[in-house]
């Protein structure tokens, strides 16, 4: 009955999609719909990297909403360090330090310091916030954005008129590389134990803690290079609001996908495509009566209501960690 | 008490060392911080008068935050509440024409009614389905920032000024308490509502049921609480404390009584709320002293961005702070308990 439901589920979100780009292709053409898809793609990128890392957090029990706050400072970091060095490998490299960093404080905070994993990451999403609008000024000497230089953005290759980043497959490979760490390696089971049911995985020789640790670092490392590529690849643009609820829909993904990688990733290509649209439908003809009273915002504030209602419409009811959220208590 | 009293001190503190480090590592002066930004927001009338008006709207949200907070969920959705609200209160506000006192009721009823109805969506969400309500109230946040913009561009539009909002007129106005400032009688209000739902919550048979959902929702449910009505109640109860903040912020607003396409005035009031219930650590007539202090601290990144050229968003660094030390209390435990220790021994070497 559920694996019907599920099936029923994801095909007709397929369909929907499906149907979406044909009407597209009849109404508006072959160029509209290619770059809606190359749109989608590129949108899709941090969502999934982001989606991943935090649904090994949620299969170890931890539950991240600071991802947001992480890819924010990452964004901002991967511009600085490409700027020191004048390569953008060493921008991701610097975004992936900055994210491991962050995990790894929130792992201890969590687990050793008993924190409540709910306010640390509001807290972390704040201080992002306030930590980039200072760093902008100071570093960048600007209140809006900085413009990445052009030599510092990661190179893409090209297909037809547009470009495609290499990141996609990061995303894609880091999809499949963690169901594999889940589904057969011994780690992946102990991160499922320790998020099923921590006393019983202490008792038989796991640390939760350092399980935790190491998990929320994994975490960290992805929303990093999310973020990165947020800022070196996609945008090329170091801003306060650049990432615009992209975590947090990586939180929204997880939970659709029900913590497998593959469907999570699946969910990410799904509202990724939405984001796209959001952006897209501000440059076709069909809706330039409407952007001409306001539709630009009517626009980007449709993928977060379509997410809502499609968690709606498909919740995953199988029992996810049971523990997530709360912190263990040795002893 | 006492080692709950030192986080809170414990984590001011923190956020203040913080930020004089990484303004001394940015190479500004971390003293004309306190001479030139807090300094002024204690000290002059106007600094005061500032921090209190910026403190009314983050007592609303705490309290939402806080009736949410004892019935067990975690309504990050005030945020959104807070923004279609203000078009509420901008739509009746604005476009009615009514009699001086009676209007002022309307736009507040107005405000606070569309509050809860656009949190009715995650409540109804989480009351049948049970998805869980960090994810949709935060994707609705999101989906309410742009609403605003769409809905003043098509529909509520100043025609002198496209970027603005209609104004509210002025027999839905509220006016300033002290003479000037935009510290309006939406202050006491908030005051009166601190004490209501500290009675609401400790004193009524519902609060006690909330309570008791929030503490333990099993054993609730268990002795017949409605555990899931009353989350879905406590949902719409924080929407109706958040209309209040968007209307102290739209009505309650001079000299401006309207918002612009990016809703610059309403951002960030659901999520300081909430730094001010961790302040007070989720007592109702704590949110008080909590939303002052900061109400203060905005208030003084507001004279420190003209002395010292800050960028404003460096209060978020604080709160942000702030809330990372209270979620921890373990850390102040592992200091104070020492010190409780020896006291107690002291206290038994005596007796």
């Amino acid at each position: 009955m559920q694996k019907k439901a599920e099936l029923l589920a994801t095909l007709s979100i397929i369909g929907l999609l499906c149907l979406v780009f044909i009407l597209a292709v009849v109404f508006l053409g072959k160029t509209y719909t290619f770059n809606l898809f190359l749109l989608g793609i590129a949108s899709m990128v941090p969502i999934a990297l982001a989606a991943t890392g935090e649904l090994l957090c949620e299969r170890a029990g931890l539950f991240n909403v600071g991802i947001e706050g992480t890819m924010l400072l990452a964004s901002l970091t991967a511009v600085w360090g490409a700027e020191a060095a004048g390569h953008w490998a060493v921008g991701i490299l610097t975004g992936l330090i900055t994210g491991s960093l962050i995990g790894g404080i929130f792992g201890l905070a969590v687990t050793y310091g008993q924190g409540n994993q709910l306010l640390w990451g509001l807290g972390i999403n704040l201080f992002a916030q306030g930590t980039v609008a200072l760093l902008l000024l100071k570093a960048f000497k600007t209140l809006t954005f900085y413009r990445v230089p052009a030599h510092l953005r990661v190179p893409q290759f090209i297909i037809g008129n547009s470009t495609l980043s290499w990141f996609s497959l990061v995303g894609l490979l880091c999809a499949i590389v963690l169901y594999l760490v889940i589904t057969k390696t011994r780690y992946g089971l102990r991160a499922r134990a320790v998020g099923l049911s921590p006393f019983v995985a202490d008792t038989l020789g796991v640390d939760p803690y350092k399980l935790r640790i190491s998990a929320a670092i994994v975490g960290g490392i992805t929303a990093g290079i999310a973020g990165a590529y947020m800022s070196l690849d996609w945008t090329g643009l170091a801003s306060a609001t650049l990432i615009q609820g992209r975590g947090f829909m990586a939180l929204a993904c997880v939970k659709f996908g029900g913590l497998n990688p593959l469907r999570v990733f699946g969910g990410s290509l799904f509202f990724g495509i939405l984001l796209a649209a959001g952006m897209w439908l501000q440059n076709v003809p069909l809706t330039s009566a409407i952007m001409r009273q306001g539709g630009s915002y009517l626009f980007l504030s449709l993928p977060y209501i379509i997410v809502v209602l499609a968690l709606g419409l498909f919740p995953y009811r199988e029992p996810l960690a049971k523990t997530i959220g709360i912190p263990y208590k040795r002893g | 008490m006492l080692n709950r009293l030192a986080l809170v001190m414990f984590s001011i503190i923190s956020a203040l060392l913080f930020i004089m480090i990484c303004l001394l590592v940015l190479g500004y002066n971390p003293l004309l911080f306190f001479t030139q930004g807090l300094g002024p927001a204690i000290t002059t009338s106007r600094g005061i008068i500032g921090a209190l008006s910026l403190a009314t709207p983050i007592l609303f949200t705490g309290l939402g935050w806080i009736v949410g907070k004892k019935a067990g969920i975690a309504n990050l959705g005030l945020e959104g509440a807070v923004y279609m609200s203000a078009l509420a209160a901008l739509a009746s506000g604005g476009l009615l024409k009514l009699c001086i006192g009676f209007h002022q009721l309307l736009v507040w009823l107005c405000a606070a009614v569309a509050g809860a109805v656009w949190l009715l969506i995650p409540a109804f969400l989480k009351y049948i389905i049970g998805v869980h309500e960090v994810i949709t109230t935060l994707m609705f946040n999101w989906a309410a920032l742009y609403l605003v913009g769409f809905i003043i561009i098509k529909f509520l539009r100043d025609p002198a000024w496209p970027m603005f909002s209609v104004q509210i007129l002025p027999s839905a106005r509220l006016y300033p308490l002290f003479g000037t400032g935009s510290a309006t009688i939406m202050l006491i209000v908030g005051i009166v509502f601190c004490v209501g739902v500290q009675v609401f919550l400790w004193q009524t048979r519902l609060g006690l049921r909330m309570r008791a959902t929030g503490w333990n929702e099993f054993t609730a449910r268990t002795l017949g609480v409605p555990t899931s009505y009353l989350q879905f109640l406590s949902f719409l109860i924080g929407g109706l404390l958040g209309g209040c903040a968007a209307f102290s912020l739209t009505a309650g607003m001079p000299p401006y009584w309207r918002i612009t396409d990016t809703a610059d005035l309403l951002i960030g009031h659901g999520f300081n709320g909430i730094a001010a219930a961790s302040l007070a650590l989720d007592n109702a007539l704590g949110v008080l002293p909590g939303a002052i202090f900061l109400g203060i601290i905005i208030s003084g990144m507001r004279f420190a961005q003209i002395y010292m050229r800050i960028p404003p968003e460096i209060a978020n660094i604080m709160t942000g702070i702030i809330l990372i030390v209270i979620a921890l209390p373990e850390i102040v435990d592992s200091i104070v308990r020492p010190i409780l220790k020896k006291r107690e021994v002291l206290y038994a070497k005596k007796s």
